[in-house]
């Protein structure tokens, strides 16, 4: 598989993955994580799982940077109310928000919403999550479903994507 | 965002939520079906795909910047010419230099062609035959300058050296061309106004704070000042003659 292949590939997979992260910048992200990849594109094995995996890891590398940067220094941004996860939305913005299925992640832990993320966004396969988040398979089985179960609580999940 | 779902969509959410067990409601997986969706992000820019072949990029960027070397020095010569060009455009004194270097290097060529080396030596030649016409300037200024404000100047000179005497400027004299005489002249010129300034009411007589540089000067000068103040009151007539006249 070649560089371009792989960046068309999985470049949208990627960028969506470090959206849903909030990370800061996530296209400026996305590059950072093909830049990564691309001085080990000779030795890459396992083929596109492989490739895929290798990118996904870096990619949680990079959101775990993030946080971790994010933790330490306030993040210098103009302030924007939707971002702003300090608020509680209001039933209007429950009711009208289209594109809040993010904020129905906000019940998760960080590492549930990882799992998640990995899993559905980035399609990958529960031992390819396991090795990325460095841990069992056990335990990422047992974070997802609990994750699931919170996502289930929510009160706007039973009329979710009905008109 | 992509609102409709592949069947490959509806795979990866369909194994999350068996993996996961129980009943799932619609709502569930219609929010996972969403979230999926930002696996199929806009594309991204292209900048990347670009940079695909890294050494090309690097081999354009260096042939760029050698250009860009180039042309920001042929930019800044460029300049630098029209600078020069404006130059001589806005002074007289520039140009006619300028004309006598060409001529005296081209008389010079003509003189010698064969002797390239030496065709510089000529312009000094070719520069004094026009120097005395120039310098009949000066000599004005200087016999205005002994009956002006410098005089005393050259008094102070003369103070702040107590030990010389006019021997020493005449010795002096022959670095300096048509010095000596003016100097042995200028120096008594100065110094009578000094001390006739006042009766006289020449406009030398604000600068009498040269005369405590007089005091210090030996007997000789002195002497020699004195007897010499007849003529430099003749000198300094002539030279506000040859003054006014130059004016």
């Amino acid at each position: 598989m070649t560089f371009d292949e792989l960046y068309r590939t999985f470049s949208p997979a990627v960028c969506g993955y470090l959206t849903a992260q909030r990370v800061d910048d996530p296209e400026a992200t996305t590059h950072d994580v093909f830049l990564a990849v691309l001085p080990r594109i000779e030795s890459l094995r396992g083929g596109t799982e492989g490739a895929k995996s290798l990118l996904f890891t870096i990619a949680h590398a990079r959101v775990v940077d993030h946080w971790r940067r994010r933790s330490r220094i306030p993040a210098a941004l103009e302030y924007e109310p939707d971002l702003d996860v300090r608020t509680s939305p209001s039933a209007e913005e429950l009711a009208v928000d289209g594109s809040s299925v993010l904020s129905l992640l906000r019940v998760l832990s960080p590492e549930q919403r990882e799992v998640l993320l990995l899993r559905i966004v980035a399609d990958l396969s529960l031992e390819q999550v396991a090795q990325i988040m460095e841990k069992s398979v056990g335990s990422i089985k047992q974070l997802q479903r609990r994750a699931l179960a919170a996502l289930k609580k929510q009160p706007a999940i039973e009329s979710w994507g009905t008109p | 965002m992509n609102t409709r779902f592949s069947r490959h969509d509806e795979h990866v959410v369909d194994t999350v939520l068996s993996e996961a067990g129980g009943t799932q409601s619609d709502g569930l997986r219609n929010a996972l079906l969403e979230l999926r969706g930002f696996a199929h992000a806009p594309a991204l820019s292209s900048e990347l795909h670009a940079r695909e072949t890294a050494p090309a990029i690097d081999l354009g960027r260096a042939r760029r910047a050698r250009r860009r070397v180039g042309l920001t020095s042929l930019a800044v010569v460029a300049a630098m010419g029209l600078g020069v060009g404006a130059a001589a455009a806005a002074s007289p004194d520039f140009r006619d230099s300028a004309q006598e270097t060409v001529a005296g290097l081209i008389s010079s060529l003509a003189a010698a062609p064969s002797a390239p080396a030496e065709t510089e030596l000529p312009e000094p030649t070719a520069a004094p035959t026009a120097p005395p016409v120039a310098p009949a300037a000066p000599p004005a200024p200087e016999h205005v300058r002994s009956a002006t404000p410098d005089a005393p100047h050259s008094d102070a000179g003369t103070a702040a050296k107590p030990g010389r005497s006019e021997e020493a400027l005449r010795r002096q004299g022959p670095t300096l061309p048509k010095l000596p005489e003016q100097a042995s002249r200028a120096t008594p010129a100065a110094r009578v106004p000094d001390h006739a300034a006042p009766s006289a009411g020449i406009p030398r007589s604000p600068h009498v704070p040269a005369s405590p540089g007089t005091a210090h000067k030996t007997k000789q000068d002195e002497v020699a000042s004195v007897g010499t103040a007849h003529e430099t009151a003749e000198d300094e007539d002539d030279s506000a003659g040859k003054g006014r006249g130059s004016r």
